[in-house]
């Protein structure tokens, strides 16, 4: 392979592209094991998966955006891999519409307690309203009665937002706003390759500006959707900055591995350490900002103490075999990247960055793990029962599927375009950017 | 492009401070970053030493060009930053939990969540505070001190590389660097008592 030229194109190499094959296969033994045992557990490690696979595309398309918007010229040298992450968007899509057919067309009990409020029905006339399992109805008769005629009124005040139908639609209407700005921004990327026109990058600052409000509102509102109103009485204002921040830090991380990986094949040798260090010096500001959003919600949480706030730790802190991933999670995501990126050898060193990156890659699964995972064993009435550590596993790998996959569209998508945007305004500065 | 206009204005030359007193220099002056850099990287090739290069704004690369190593500051910005938390920590610990146990809210005296935040600022402020202390000191700064420049302009659009004058110095070979990189002037100057 020719290490450089202006025109150079990616080509996947079979043994690449079959790694990330067998990954997928392994991920959707690890589910289709699981939905055959338990599916609610089958479909919240799915949700993961296709939460996790969303957020990253997202990433592509909004550090491309944000780099437009800023005016920053170092990143050109990597855009077009940041521009292939976006294509995954396609998969994050079909992952939700497939979640959202298994979700309907389930008939298995565990599953009511995946979107609780989708299983709403209203069939007993105006006012009154009966879950749609057995359960939920036997123990409207039993002791817990007052406590669930509570829970139903309240789900029943969020359903004019908290509804299939609106949910559904919400949905697609994300992935349309999201899908259309990065067809508008990558595209002009592309035209600027044959005419090599000022004004594509002009016009690219305008829609990335644009591109950035509509992201801060849907990201937020797609966290709300698909992971906070899993518990569907419990909110916390701050949860879609949460998601965004890890978003950031786990997309920064997925660039880094990626262009360490493409590097190892022979291509991208106009990355050097100064770039890394721009993506080590985001990898560290993110880490932070999800240290501190980590640290706002929680302690705002600890120190008011009102029930319908504080049932996301109860539920989590008072299982003996997950109590200690509460500190984990931190540890892992916070303490360690941040020691360790403040040292500016580490945040220069491609090799050094490669391992934390993946070290960052796999604390995103931890903190969706910690908020999606005991779902499926949860009620409302505050209790948690039977989640344990035993298939943690399968989750992992289901996540290893759809990472599999990932990058199976990214080579793909990336073999589409040449892998330097040559005629970009900014192409030269990039080449000979500096940072130290 | 170095004719006879370029130097018709010739840079006010000033003493520039107490540690300059009994020294002597070797001046290059520069007018664009790209002849500056060049000529620093071929100074530092040639084995001169530099008292230091003086520049309007930070020039990408000067550091490397110098062959500076890098700042120890940041290590007293980790240490001053790690001795806040301490501070804050410890403090919140004594008259919180230790010297008068206070029942907030029914929390724990020791309520760590929420002193957090005060150990975050303490952390940041002794860190940032000890940082820019140091700096000062290391430089010899102060507020209010009287610094000239050693060559008018070099806050303006001037670059000046200024080598010392010690042991055998090559003057032919630093002049010679200095014009070859189309340097506006080359002075020799010496530290006097101000």
């Amino acid at each position: 392979m020719e290490a450089s030229g202006h025109s150079q194109t990616f080509k996947p190499t079979s043994k690449a592209l079959f790694v990330c094959f067998v990954m997928f296969v392994a991920g959707m033994v690890c589910f289709g094991y699981t939905l055959s045992k338990n599916p609610a557990e089958a479909w919240s490690h799915w949700l993961i998966g296709a939460f996790y696979t969303t957020m990253m595309a997202l990433f592509g398309i909004f550090f491309c955006a944000m780099n437009y918007a800023s005016g920053a010229g170092w990143n050109v040298v990597i855009r077009r891999v940041n521009e292939a992450m976006a294509s995954n968007l396609i998969i994050g899509f079909l992952a939700m519409v497939i979640l959202v057919i298994g979700l309907l067309t389930s008939h298995d009990k565990g599953m009511e307690r995946i979107y609780e409020w989708l299983h709403l029905h209203h069939d007993h006339g105006a006012g009154s309203l009966e879950h749609a399992g057995g359960e939920m109805a036997a123990a409207a008769h039993s002791g817990q009665s007052a406590l669930d005629k509570a829970h139903h009124e309240l789900l029943e005040h969020k359903s004019p937002w908290l509804n299939q139908n609106f949910w559904i639609i919400r949905m697609v209407a994300y992935f349309a706003i999201w899908g259309f700005f990065a067809w508008k921004i990558i595209s002009n990327s592309r035209k600027q390759d044959i005419d090599g026109d000022v004004k594509r990058t002009r016009a690219n600052v305008r829609w990335s500006c644009l591109f950035i409000v509509f992201f801060a509102a849907t990201v937020c509102l797609a966290s709300f959707d698909w992971i906070m109103s899993l518990e569907p009485t419990w909110f916390s204002t701050i949860f879609g900055v949460y998601h965004f921040a890890g978003l950031f830090a786990g997309g920064v991380s997925t660039t880094i591995v990626l262009l360490f990986i493409l590097r190892r094949m022979g291509y991208l040798k106009e990355v050097n350490a100064n770039h890394f260090h721009n993506l080590g010096i985001w990898l560290i500001v993110t880490t932070i900002f999800w240290g501190y959003i980590w640290f706002s919600q929680m302690m705002l949480i600890w120190y008011s103490n009102i029930p319908e706030e504080t049932q996301f730790y109860v539920f989590r802190m008072t299982n003996p075999e997950w109590d200690k991933w509460f500190y984990i999670n931190l540890g892992w995501n916070f303490i360690v990247p941040f020691l360790l990126l403040l040292q500016q050898p580490i945040k220069r060193n491609e090799k050094a960055l490669f391992f934390i990156a993946i070290w960052v890659l796999i604390g995103r699964w931890i903190d969706l793990y910690w908020s999606v995972g005991p779902i499926p064993f949860l009620d409302h009435a505050t209790h948690v029962y039977g989640f344990s550590k035993d298939t943690v596993w399968l989750s992992v790998g289901t996540v290893v599927g759809f990472a599999g996959l990932f990058g199976f569209v990214f080579f793909k998508a990336l073999a589409k375009a040449p892998l330097q945007a040559t005629k970009d305004p900014y192409y030269e500065e990039s080449l000979h950017h500096h940072s130290a | 492009m170095s004719g006879p206009e370029r130097t018709t204005r010739n840079a006010k030359i000033r003493p520039f401070g107490e540690s300059m007193m009994s020294k002597k220099f070797f001046v290059g002056v520069f007018t664009n970053e790209h002849d500056v850099l060049d000529a620093t990287t071929a100074c530092r090739e040639a084995g001169f030493a530099f008292h230091d290069v003086f520049l309007p704004y930070a020039v990408h690369g000067m550091e490397d060009a110098m062959g500076i190593k890098r700042s120890w500051l940041t290590w007293v910005t980790f240490l001053a930053g790690a001795a806040g938390t301490t501070i804050a920590l410890a403090g919140q610990w004594y008259v919180s939990a230790y010297d008068w146990p206070l029942n907030i809210g029914g929390k724990d005296p020791f309520a760590l969540p929420a002193f957090i935040p005060i150990a975050f600022e303490l952390t940041v402020l002794i860190g940032g505070l000890s940082t820019v202390a140091a700096l000062f000191a290391v430089c010899k700064l102060f507020p209010g001190k009287d610094v000239k420049p050693i060559v008018d302009g070099v806050t303006d659009d001037k670059f000046a590389i200024v080598l010392e004058r010690a042991g055998n110095f090559d003057e032919a070979r630093a002049r010679s660097i200095f014009q070859s990189h189309n340097a506006e002037q080359v002075l020799e100057l010496s530290g006097e008592k101000a």
